[in-house]
């Protein structure tokens, strides 16, 4: 298994927020973690990618091997964990491509690799930024300042695909996307796909699903996953809400 | 004691009138307003010779010998300020100024550069005119080892006529900075524009005054500053808006960050007159505080005396976002680093407020480069 996590309790400014989540991910597949507002999805994410502000009361989570509640969320990256955020940060002066090199390089040096040549650097980024339909002088502009809500989530895609990780979390990765950027988005997701990495789409609705057809859906609801199946888990979602979730498992809530 | 070493400086050079101010005047202390946080104890003056380096961006040497279409120059007496020692030292020291005019025949080719080069203590003083409809670019730029210099800027900007005028307070030239203070008085008239940066992050002690008065209607001014008080450095910006007229638009936009022993200063005064309806005034002052032993003293005083105006002002004093942190960690980058990277990044969004790309360029790299990236 790529990810395995046990039992895991989570609560932020003393609040708990993942009651107990049991969670298997193996390479090759596509996970959908779906729920109602404040059920838990982006505190899930956040806990995976090692946000400090989230403590973890109980319970674990293994990498390939690792146990990485113990390490910084850089290592957590540099282990092939990437987040691609609902609401990316802006970064002013610094430019896409000399970010990217950053991370790509501060990546490839825990990997034991010699940082790439600035030529093949350059014919990557412009390969990975065509894949997500982002123009050239996307590099030389400044890291999401001054984008709109698509560029970002591009943007977002863009450095998944340069940073080739092992495991992709897409946070609400939809919200704000027209149709047309939903689908450049999810085509570069699909494109990326191989067997040997997963997954794991977090998403409020099935919409993103048509195009990034999940293996595994899960409802999360109240900081635990109470439902499982396949995709028609989401369609049966996108078509009846979340009431009958909710009414079958506030009981236990 | 500045008085001390002053007085020794001009004994040196047989400025005995100057040694005579230098003893006797009054030194501005904590016990002055606008001194209150500005300590002159931590200049220390240095004769350090230098070399005269070449400016590395495309650019026209303002000075004396300067022969272009639309530009006249002339030397005119001129009435200085009477605030404090510095003010007498430079009248003294100036019986005349060099005045640039600019008529709007004048095309700019490439910005123009003033090089204000120093060694010992110096005061420099100049005048710049842009008669109706001209359009100007000028740089202040500043040379010395630890000098003691003072500079003082008069411009005067008439109908429909446009200046950028931007003062370079670093060391992109890698000869040392001066301790520097730089005084500027500008005057607009009806319906023109007054652009102004001051970017200062290097040299021991920097004050900048930065005076601005309306004299006409439909007119816009915009004040943007990035200041960086790291090491022991002092730096003090004191800007002092005067919308004197109706319909005059303004913004202004500081961001400082102190760090290590830094002390920085931000005090932006606008007034608004009892005459100066629908006047529009945006002020905005950001200040990053990265070390316990730095100090940010943020002050806007706005003083609005008409009641059908728009003003607004806001003054921050933060530490980075957690959540910014966390994103470039995400990707791989360590949470020193990324505290680096967005640090200069605070800074950065002024410097890209520069429309000028060659400028623009240069401060940057200039910014990224004292700031490690």
């Amino acid at each position: 298994m790529m990810l395995q996590i046990k039992n895991l309790h989570a609560k932020i400014d003393g609040k708990p927020i993942l009651k107990g989540i049991n969670l298997e991910i193996g390479a090759g597949s596509v996970h959908a973690i779906m729920g109602p507002n404040g059920s838990g999805k982006s505190t899930l994410s956040a806990v995976i990618a090692g946000r400090e502000e989230y403590e973890v009361t109980e319970g674990e989570i293994w990498f390939n091997g690792t146990n990485i509640l113990e390490l910084e969320p850089e290592d957590r990256a540099r282990e092939g964990i990437f987040l691609a955020f609902q609401y990316p940060i802006e970064i002013p002066g610094v430019s896409n491509a000399n970010f990217i090199k950053m991370a790509v390089n501060e990546v490839r040096k825990y990997k034991g690799l010699d940082s790439l040549s600035a030529t093949d650097f350059l014919k990557l980024m412009r390969e990975k930024a065509s894949l997500v339909g982002l123009k050239d002088d996307f590099l030389k502009r400044s890291v999401n300042a001054g984008f709109s809500g698509g560029e970002k989530k591009r943007n977002e895609i863009f450095q998944l695909a340069m940073l080739e990780p092992l495991l992709s979390i897409l946070d609400e990765t939809d919200s704000g996307l027209d149709i047309d950027a939903l689908r450049t988005v999810a085509e570069g997701v699909n494109a990326l796909k191989n067997n040997s990495n997963a997954f794991l789409v977090i998403t409020h609705y099935q919409r993103l699903l048509d195009y990034i057809v999940p293996d595994v859906v899960h409802v999360l609801y109240d900081g635990r996953i109470v439902e499982t199946g396949d995709k028609n888990l989401a369609l049966k979602l996108e078509d009846q809400g979340y009431d009958w979730i909710i009414e079958k498992h506030k009981q236990e809530a | 004691m500045l008085k001390e070493q002053l007085s020794a400086y001009f004994l040196k050079l047989g400025k005995t009138n100057l040694v005579d101010i230098a003893d006797h005047s009054v030194y501005p202390n904590r016990k002055v307003e606008s001194w209150k946080y500005t300590s002159i104890d931590l200049i220390d003056i240095k004769d350090n010779k230098f070399e005269c380096p070449t400016i590395p961006f495309d650019h026209i040497l303002l000075d004396q010998n300067c022969l272009m279409e639309g530009l006249t120059i002339e030397n005119n007496s001129i009435d200085f300020p009477q605030n404090d020692v510095f003010d007498s030292i430079s009248k003294y020291d100036f019986q005349s100024v060099t005045t640039f005019k600019f008529n709007k025949k004048f095309k700019q080719i490439a910005p123009l550069v003033i090089l204000h080069s120093t060694q010992g203590v110096q005061t420099n003083s100049i005048k710049i005119e842009l008669e109706e409809g001209a359009q100007v670019n000028i740089i202040e730029m500043y040379l010395g080892d630890a000098s003691f210099l003072m500079t003082y800027s008069f411009i005067h900007i008439s109908k429909n006529a446009m200046l950028q005028h931007f003062q370079f307070q670093f060391d992109g030239l890698q000869v040392g900075m001066p301790q520097l203070l730089a005084k500027t008085y500008v005057q607009q008239e009806e319906k023109s524009n007054y652009q102004h940066f001051v970017l200062s992050w290097d040299g021991n002690w920097t004050r900048n005054e930065l005076n601005v008065k309306h004299l006409g209607e439909f007119l816009n001014t915009e004040m943007f500053g990035l200041y960086l008080a790291d090491g022991n450095r002092l730096i003090d910006n004191h800007t002092n808006l005067e919308h004197a007229k109706p319909n005059g638009e303004s913004t202004e936009f500081y961001k400082g960050i102190a760090k290590d022993h830094g002390q920085a200063i931000f005090n932006g005064r606008i007034h608004v007159f009892q005459d100066a309806q629908k006047t529009n005034a945006f002020q905005n002052n950001q200040n990053l505080l990265l070390s316990n032993d730095a100090q940010i003293n943020a002050k806007p005083q706005l003083e609005i005396f008409a009641d059908d105006v728009k003003c607004s002002h806001g003054a921050t004093v933060g530490k980075l976002r957690q959540d910014e942190i966390f994103y470039l960690q995400s990707r791989g980058i360590s949470k020193e680093i990324a505290t680096q990277i967005l640090t200069t990044a605070f800074g950065a969004e002024v410097i890209e407020k520069i429309g000028n790309e060659t400028l623009r360029n240069y401060c940057l790299e200039s910014w990224n480069k004292k700031m490690g990236i």
